[in-house]
C-alpha cells in the first residue's frame, strides 16, 4: 500500500472514529465522502432510478446504526459495499415482488424520481446488459469490472472463497459478452 | 485498502482494459453520471427521518409478500377460468419501506439486534401447479421464465420439453439441471439430473458439457473422490480429448486438497500444456510448491456487517 493510500485509509479510520465518539460533523463527513460510491454502488447492482434514494438511505441507517461495530479489521469501503450488496438484493427482491402487483414499478425507466437514463445511453446498454446476469453473477460482476474492486475484497464482501469469486466471475463475462453481442 | 492489491488468485484483466465492444461501453458508462439525490439533500432527508422501527421492514416485506403470493395465485385462477381480467389493487407505496434514522446521539447507545438485510426469502416460491403452462413449452419461454427469476416455474417449463427425444429436449435437460443447481440449490436435483442427461443422451451435443457440470457439481457437493474418479474416468474418453486441460485443473485442484502434491504437480504440469490459463492453477500451485503459503489463501473477514 503506497503512501497516499495509508493516509487516506487513516482519514478514514479517524473519521470513523469520530464518528462513534458522536460527533454530528464526523458523520456529514462520512456521508459526503462516501454518498456518490454508495449511490453508484446501488445503481450498477441493478437499484431502479425510483428506489435509489431510498436505498441509499437505507444503506446510510445501516452505516450509523452498526459503525459502532466496526473493529477496523477489513476496509471501510469493503464494508459499506457488503451493506450496499444486501440492500440492492432486497431492493430489487421488492421490484420483482411489485411487479407481481401489476406491473407498477419499471425495472429501468427512471420514473417516479431520480435522473431518467437515456434510451441511448451506455449506462442504459451496461444495465441492460448486467440485467441479463444472475442475482450472484451480478454482484460480483459489478464489484470486480465497474467498481475495481481486488478479488480478495469481493470474497470478503460475499463471503465467499476467492475460487468462486473467480468462476462466477467468469460465467458472468461470458453471459455479458453475449448480451453485449447481441444487443448490436 | 489499495484496489487490485495482490491477492491469492490472480485474476484476469478488467473488462475495462481490454479493446472489445464491452470494454469500450464499460468505459463510456463508468464516465457518464450516476442519477440520483444530491448528498446536501440526502442528508438532510437522512438526519430528518424519525427514529427507526426494527424489523419493520421485514414485516412489511413479509406482509407484502404474502399478499403478493395471494394475488399471484388469484390471478392463476382468475386466467385459467378465463373469466375476469387481474385487477390491481395495491399501489407502489405499499413497498416503501418506512424505516427512519436513529439521531447521532442515540448511537452511542445499545443498539437493537441488527436486522439482517437478507430475508431468508431468496428466491419467489412456486406459485404454479405441478402441470407446466401449455404456452410456455419453449425454450424461450423457459428462459424468459427463468429471467424473471421464476425458477421453479421455469424447471418445469424445461422438464416438460426435456420428455421428447429431440435436441431440444437435450439442451432443456442441461438447463433444468443448471437450474435446480446454480439458482435452487438443489444439488442432489441436478446430479440426478444430469446423469439422466448422460444416459439419455451419451452422444449428445451437449455430452462434454454435462460432463464438465457433474465433475464441478460433485465438487461442489464435497464428493471430492467421486469427482476424481468422475475425472479420471472422462480423461479416458471423448470428454478427456474435449477438456482435458480444464479435467486437469480439477484434477490439481482436488489433489494438492487432499495432499497429494506429486500427483497435484504432474495434473498441473498437464494442465499448462494444454494451454489452462494460470489463474486457475493458482490454487493448486499454491497449495503445493509451498506449503507454508497456503496459510495465506483468502483470508476471510469476521467483520459484522448487518
Amino acid at each position: 500500500m503506497d503512501a497516499s493510500a495509508g493516509a487516506a485509509v487513516d482519514s478514514v479510520h479517524a473519521l470513523v472514529d469520530r464518528c462513534v465518539a458522536g460527533e454530528p460533523a464526523a458523520w456529514r463527513g462520512l456521508h459526503r465522502h462516501y454518498h456518490r460510491t454508495a449511490l453508484a454502488v446501488l445503481r450498477r447492482l441493478g437499484v431502479a432510478p425510483h428506489q435509489l434514494e431510498d436505498a441509499c438511505q437505507e444503506v446510510f441507517l445501516d452505516v450509523f446504526q452498526y459503525l459502532p461495530r466496526f473493529r477496523h479489521e477489513a476496509d471501510f469501503r469493503t464494508w459499506l459495499y457488503r451493506i450496499c450488496v444486501s440492500h440492492a438484493r432486497v431492493a430489487r427482491r421488492r421490484a420483482r415482488v411489485a411487479s407481481l402487483l401489476g406491473g407498477l414499478l419499471t425495472s429501468f425507466s427512471g420514473e417516479g424520481g431520480g435522473q431518467p437514463l437515456d434510451e441511448e445511453s451506455a449506462s442504459r446498454k451496461l444495465a441492460k446488459a448486467v440485467d441479463k446476469l444472475s442475482e450472484a453473477e451480478r454482484v460480483v460482476f459489478v464489484l470486480f469490472e465497474l467498481e475495481g474492486l481486488s478479488g480478495k475484497e469481493v470474497a470478503q464482501i460475499i463471503e465467499r472463497p476467492e475460487a468462486t469469486v473467480f468462476r462466477r466471475l467468469h460465467d458472468a463475462r461470458k453471459r455479458f459478452t453475449a448480451a453485449i453481442e447481441e444487443g448490436g | 485498502m489499495t484496489r487490485r492489491e495482490s491477492s491469492a488468485i490472480v485474476f484476469p484483466k478488467r473488462l475495462v482494459d481490454g479493446e472489445n465492444r464491452a470494454a469500450a461501453l464499460i468505459r463510456d458508462a463508468l464516465a457518464e453520471k450516476i442519477g440520483g439525490p444530491s448528498e446536501a439533500r440526502s442528508f438532510e432527508l437522512l438526519s430528518g427521518r424519525p427514529p427507526r422501527q426494527p424489523h419493520a421492514g421485514r414485516w412489511v416485506f413479509a406482509i407484502g409478500a404474502m399478499a403478493a403470493l395471494a394475488l399471484f395465485s388469484a390471478q392463476s385462477l382468475l386466467r385459467s377460468e378465463q373469466s375476469l381480467e387481474p385487477k390491481i389493487t395495491a399501489t407502489a407505496e405499499s413497498w416503501t419501506p418506512k424505516r427512519a434514522l436513529p439521531a447521532a446521539r442515540e448511537l452511542g447507545a445499545p443498539e437493537v439486534q441488527p436486522e439482517p438485510a437478507q430475508p431468508k426469502l431468496e428466491r419467489a416460491p412456486p406459485a404454479r401447479s405441478a402441470r407446466p403452462d401449455p404456452a410456455a413449452s419453449d425454450t424461450a419461454s423457459c428462459a424468459e421464465l427463468s429471467r424473471a427469476g421464476k425458477y421453479e416455474a421455469a424447471v418445469q417449463c424445461y422438464g416438460h420439453i426435456a420428455q421428447g427425444s429431440s435436441m431440444a429436449a437435450e439442451i432443456a435437460l442441461y438447463e433444468k439441471a443448471r437450474l435446480e443447481s446454480r439458482a435452487l440449490g438443489r444439488g442432489a436435483a441436478a446430479l440426478a439430473t444430469l446423469d439422466e442427461h448422460g444416459r439419455r443422451f451419451p452422444s449428445g451435443v451437449l455430452a462434454s458439457e454435462v460432463g464438465m457440470t457433474r465433475i464441478e457439481l460433485l465438487i461442489r457437493l464435497g464428493r471430492g473422490e467421486n469427482a476424481l474418479a468422475a475425472i479420471e474416468s472422462g480423461l479416458k474418453g471423448p470428454l478427456g480429448r474435449e477438456r482435458g486441460g480444464d479435467l486437469q485443473a480439477l484434477r490439481a485442484d482436488l489433489l494438492s486438497t487432499r495432499g497429494d502434491c506429486v500427483g497435484a504437480r504432474a495434473a498441473l504440469s498437464l494442465a499448462r500444456a494444454a494451454g489452462v490459463h494460470p489463474s486457475r492453477l493458482q490454487t493448486a500451485e499454491q497449495r503445493c510448491p509451498a506449503a507454508d503459503d497456503a496459510a495465506n489463501v483468502a483470508p476471510r473477514s469476521n467483520q459484522d456487517a448487518p
